[in-house]
């Protein structure tokens, strides 16, 4: 089976079949004429150009049909008074050239979820956003830039893939944590049992495997004599573990909220940074009510982001009823009450170890969980000298 | 490799060994096999079954089923299908 090159099927090519009694003649033609072609079953495929070039050395001379110009190229020929199709191909290869040729996504690594927004509007006030062209955009200036006037990055690396922006970001320690001028020690804020120690301006009180009170100084920002004397601001991480509790009842009736009703209060159309409000309702509302915001982005067909979206705000209104539990209920409640508990509690800690009890008690269920925990357990505590008594 | 390969090979670096001027290559090709002999001057047979060539001071006859040619534009010639016989002759005496 004869395969076309991929520049065939660009700029066009031909199948020529040779019959059989000319065909030695017409390779020994090729051969003496330098022709590159691969024969197949007394036919070969040649290119448009060489074509026109062996067209006169076989006209005559060597029995053979030729077919139409195949390939995009004879596409092209065939349809060339079609204008339609012609117009079609033109406005998709613009499309194409203007979707490859921006920015459609941008996507930051490196920064925390809260920052993120942020260094985009940085980025987008130095003219860097989603829909921007890739070749007004540049880089390494755009990195410079942001250097000089970001408050969120230290560091800034702008990579392209395909029609995605990949940036790569190292956040800022913010001002009081980069120049921390004045002195402080650093207390425990829980009775608790060092674990570690990371010590980093300042002297160690404490051990790991010491047990400290709350307030106690952990770090000292005083530095004694034979350590060269003097002040800082002490800085470090102390870890420490304790035990704590979280108590939670649950009574046989309580107030609960129920949605009675929702109307539209806004509608909106963003493109780009481009906000086109088409609805909105000002009926003032006597009633207490929630504003809910729906954000939703429109996708292409290949699950790319577009930077199209629809952004509904609507009004839940909602009305106060008591509701009463029986023991099973009271009981299923407060466990998933006790889990949310735990995950807001434990989010900035390690655990341990854990014990949950649940017993009922003048008609309530009182649930409590004791855990073992290892968290930072110091902060930083500043003092100040007062002119005149330090002599400083 | 079949037999009948490996004396190909043979008579290849035979005749490179001489000192000729007659080059080929022969490697494994799909299910088949793959000959490029270089300096090719005519195409004395062609077709699906059976082929010869004459190159200055050699001539090289394959046997085989669904033979394809491609000529370069070096004046080598590449042959490839399911080879069977082939058969190389010294034609310069």
């Amino acid at each position: 089976m004869l395969i076309p090159r991929i520049d065939f099927l660009i700029f066009g090519y031909r199948k020529i079949t040779i019959e059989e009694k000319d065909l030695k003649n017409a390779l020994n033609l090729f051969l003496k004429t330098g022709l590159s072609v691969k024969i197949e079953n007394s036919s070969f495929l040649i290119s448009e150009k060489e074509y026109k070039r062996i067209e006169s050395l076989i006209s005559g001379k060597i029995s053979c049909s030729v077919s139409e110009p195949l390939g995009l190229f004879g596409v092209l020929q065939k349809y060339k008074m079609r204008f339609g199709i012609s117009l079609a191909l033109l406005l998709s290869i613009f499309l194409c050239t203007f979707a490859s040729s921006r920015v459609w996504d941008i996507r930051i690594d490196g920064a925390s979820p809260e920052k993120e927004e942020e260094i985009l509007t940085e980025l987008s006030e130095l003219g860097f956003s989603v829909g921007t062209p890739f070749r007004k955009i540049d880089k390494a200036k755009i990195e410079a830039e942001m250097l000089s006037v970001s408050e969120n990055v230290s560091w800034i690396n702008i990579n392209q893939r395909g029609t995605v922006a990949y940036i790569k970001v190292i956040e800022k320690l913010s001002y009081e944590e980069e120049l921390k001028s004045g002195y402080a020690n650093i207390v425990a804020t829980r009775d608790c049992v060092i674990e570690e120690i990371i010590l980093r301006r300042g002297v160690a009180l404490v051990k790991a495997g010491e047990t400290v009170k709350k307030g106690q100084i952990l770090i000292s920002g005083v530095i004694p004599a034979e350590l060269g004397g003097g002040f800082c601001y002490a800085e470090g991480e102390v870890i420490g573990r304790y035990l704590d509790e979280i108590s939670l009842v649950i009574p046989q009736t309580e107030t609960q909220k129920k949605v009675v009703g929702r109307e539209i209060y806004r509608k909106n159309i963003n493109f780009f940074n481009f906000s086109l409000k088409f609805f909105k309702n000002y009926r003032k509302t006597e009633t207490e009510c929630d504003i809910i915001k729906e954000k939703r982005k429109f996708l292409s067909f290949f699950g790319k982001k577009l930077p199209l979206s629809r952004e509904y705000e609507w009004r839940v209104f909602y009305e106060e009823y008591d509701v009463s539990y029986t023991k099973d209920e009271m009981i299923r409640l407060g466990a998933k009450r006790m889990r949310d508990a735990l995950n807001r509690s434990l989010s900035d800690k390690t655990l341990l170890k854990l014990r949950t009890r649940g017993e009922f008690s003048d008609g309530n269920y009182i649930i409590a969980t004791e855990y073992v925990a290892t968290s930072e357990v110091g902060v930083a505590l500043e003092f100040h000298f007062f002119e005149g008594k330090t002599g400083d | 490799m079949p037999e009948r390969i490996k004396k190909v090979k043979k008579i290849v670096s035979s005749l490179l060994a001489e000192g000729s001027d007659f080059h080929a290559e022969i490697d494994k090709s799909g299910d088949g096999f793959r000959v490029l002999v270089s300096g090719v001057r005519r195409v004395t047979e062609l077709s699906e079954k059976s082929l010869s060539l004459k190159c200055p001071h050699h001539s090289l006859k394959i046997k085989g089923d669904t033979l394809s040619l491609s000529l370069y534009e070096d004046k080598s010639v590449e042959i490839s299908g399911k080879l069977e016989v082939i058969e190389i002759a010294n034609t310069k005496n």
